[in-house]
């Protein structure tokens, strides 16, 4: 959140010291209604800045953002304009953060900078910018141009039906995206992703623990990078793609649907052209495999893949094998730790005696 | 194995050693898998205590980790880290050893426990891929895994990768006998030196980051510094197998940008949790 605002916009339950404007005073009223409607002009950004409960933003064709606030939870709003940006953001008593439940309804163009922590946000149609960060909330996005940057860190970020460029992560959950026409970028540490009927000429989806699983046509020059450390990767593609597929793995393996002819690159990477090959698809699991398939074909799950499941139960034993070491360590330190207080203390006591005589 | 390496291994990391001894213990360490998973070890343990203030162990924090051992378990996912809570703590200072206090020795410890326990909690969590599959989707939980939809596939069958240096038709099946390096050697057979990809100038800024993060980690609330420590765990083991790979296999293109590619994951993480921990509102709890 900035540290300065510039003059105020709104006086809504009203505040007369003109310190603050302010929204949704407590209520018994548990509903969700219009507060109010604040007047915008073309290039102007909506930025919110909640702690807790969820931002929901849908678009219209007004120029005007009407600013709706779940009273349940009895807080109170500040609304703030900075030269062209309008914020909101709950209005901290205490040093306690207000927890909000926002309804927005926002001019399609309006740019929207959104944050949270213990904060889901949804967004539907922006056809600009998009900016939405929370640490524990789902964010999720619908149509529009975008372009989209959103991220989680344990929640699941989903988009659907997007035209402009996606960025999405999430640290511990997975990132899904469907229908998407814009380059992609997504990348999760522990969860999986799933790009499915998108029409996108870049993409490059990366995790280490999960699956990465692509499913849609590849344009005749895109660019396509599918990575994983432990899981598998499952592209499905159609009959005649013109893709030349590079796959590489360290102990997976590779298992093709198609007919395929794998020229050995070097070690641990292999090469195979598809038709006239010009899209590029790059495909890399450290330790997991990595399947090509026609569309409508069974599905590969990836975790029910055998191979994945061994893999996976060595990583377990190497994980327990450490912490029974670390936890062994800690007994020794404890048990180090405990003779040398029995030492002092006899010493201590030793002394004593040594004083008393 | 020489012992009197093994013993000296904290004056190496120190860089306490004579330009000659240093050579010296290189030399070892490249031939001596037993004190490079050692080093490893130290290396850790006292990244770890650098990032975390003194700490002394939560109270009743032994006679849990005592319960759980002797009920043959292993530690699992901590409701509380023990860094998270301050107090004075004993200090013990080793001669020619790292420069740990006690308590920080334990916190790193513990940290490190706690790491990977949470790193075996998220396994363990059996996590498939995202949760609520759309429609539409095509996979098919029961459907089998290798199984060729038509009748006119080739069949499957396995091969060494190895041994697909001509061109080879498949339907394939190609596996690797490395599978997971667990049985492989600890680290890479050589000595952690500049050319090392941990120990190059990303390792200082890890080093930073966790500094950084350990100043700021008691705005985050506990349970995202607990998500935050199990996906660095993640992280870092995917980096372990990777050194193993690489040492396997020193010339393999792959592994060395998958490596390096893993290294700037910790690095964005560090510093998202950095930022995290810089701005989240101060919430007394």
């Amino acid at each position: 959140m900035k540290s300065h605002r510039g003059p105020l916009l709104v006086l809504f339950a009203l505040s007369a010291a003109g310190v603050f404007a302010q929204v949704a005073p407590a209520s018994a009223s548990s509903d969700s209604r219009p507060d109010t409607t604040v007047a915008v002009s073309p290039g102007s950004t909506l930025e919110i800045e909640n702690f807790g409960g969820a931002i929901s933003i849908t678009t219209w064709d007004k120029n005007a953002i009407r600013i709706e606030v779940d009273r349940s939870v009895g807080e109170q709003v500040t609304i703030e304009r900075a030269g062209s940006t309008i914020a909101l953001k709950p209005r901290t008593r205490r040093w306690v953060p207000g927890v909000v439940n926002f309804q927005i309804t926002a001019p399609r163009w309006i740019k929207l900078d959104l944050s949270g922590v213990n904060t889901s946000i949804d967004v539907e149609n922006c056809e600009a910018e998009v900016h939405a960060e929370t640490v524990n909330g789902d964010v999720t996005a619908r149509g529009g141009q975008g372009p989209y940057s959103l991220s989680s860190v344990q929640g699941e970020v989903r988009v659907q039906g997007a035209r402009g460029r996606v960025d999405a992560s999430s640290v511990n959950e997975g990132v899904q995206l469907e229908e998407i026409s814009g380059p992609i970028v997504a990348e999760s540490v522990n969860g999986g992703i799933v790009i499915k009927r998108s029409r996108s000429e870049s993409i490059e989806a990366s995790t280490l623990s999960g699956p990465v699983r692509f499913e849609g046509d590849l344009a005749k020059s895109g660019s396509y990078r599918f990575t994983t450390h432990n899981g598998c990767i499952d592209v499905v593609m159609p009959e005649h793609a013109d893709a030349t597929v590079s796959l590489s793995t360290f102990s997976g393996g590779i298992d093709s649907s198609f007919p395929v002819t794998l020229k050995k690159l070097e070690a641990k990477r292999f090469r195979t052209v598809f038709g006239s090959g010009t899209a590029k698809l790059d495909l890399e699991s450290f330790q997991g495999t990595i399947f090509l398939r026609r569309p409508n074909e069974a599905g590969s799950d990836c975790f029910s893949d055998e191979d994945a499941k061994e893999l996976r139960k060595e990583m377990r034993k190497e994980l327990h094998l450490k912490v029974h070491k670390d936890v062994k360590d800690l007994k020794d330190l404890k048990e180090k730790d405990k003779d040398r207080d029995k030492d002092d203390e006899e010493k201590d006591s030793g002394d004593e005696g040594d004083e008393e005589e | 194995m020489n012992d009197g390496w093994m013993n000296r291994l904290s004056e190496y990391l120190d860089d306490e050693l004579s330009p000659a001894e240093r050579a010296e213990a290189e030399t070892h360490l490249a031939d001596c898998p037993t004190c490079a998973e050692a080093l490893e070890e130290l290396r850790r343990v006292r990244a770890r205590a650098r990032s975390l203030a003194d700490a002394p162990a939560p109270e009743g924090i032994w006679e849990g980790i005592e319960a759980r051992i002797e009920a043959g378990r292993t530690v699992p996912f901590p409701s509380q880290g023990a860094a998270e809570r301050r107090g004075p703590g004993r200090v013990e200072r080793g001669r020619g050893r790292i420069s740990l206090s006690l308590p920080q020795l334990i916190a790193a410890c513990l940290a490190v426990a706690l790491v990977s326990g949470g790193a075996v909690y998220a396994l363990l969590q059996g996590r498939t891929a995202v949760k609520g599959t759309a429609p539409g989707a095509t996979t098919s939980a029961s459907a089998p895994v290798t199984g060729p939809s038509t009748a006119s596939a080739p069949e499957n069958r396995a091969v060494e990768p190895e041994r697909s240096a001509q061109e080879e038709p498949s339907r394939e099946l190609v596996r690797n006998d490395e599978r997971g390096g667990a049985g492989a050697a600890v680290l890479a057979s050589s000595p952690p030196t500049a050319s090392s990809p941990d120990s190059t100038p990303q390792e200082t800024a890890i080093a930073d980051l966790r500094k950084a993060l350990a100043r700021g980690r008691d705005r985050l609330d506990p349970a995202t510094v607990r998500t935050l420590e199990s996906n660095l765990a993640i992280i870092e083991l995917a980096i372990d197998q990777g050194k193993r790979a690489l040492a396997a296999d020193p010339s393999n293109t792959y592994v060395k940008e998958h490596l390096a590619d893993t290294m700037r994951r910790k690095v964005e993480l560090l510093q998202r949790a950095t930022v995290l921990a810089s701005t989240s509102p101060e919430v007394s709890r």
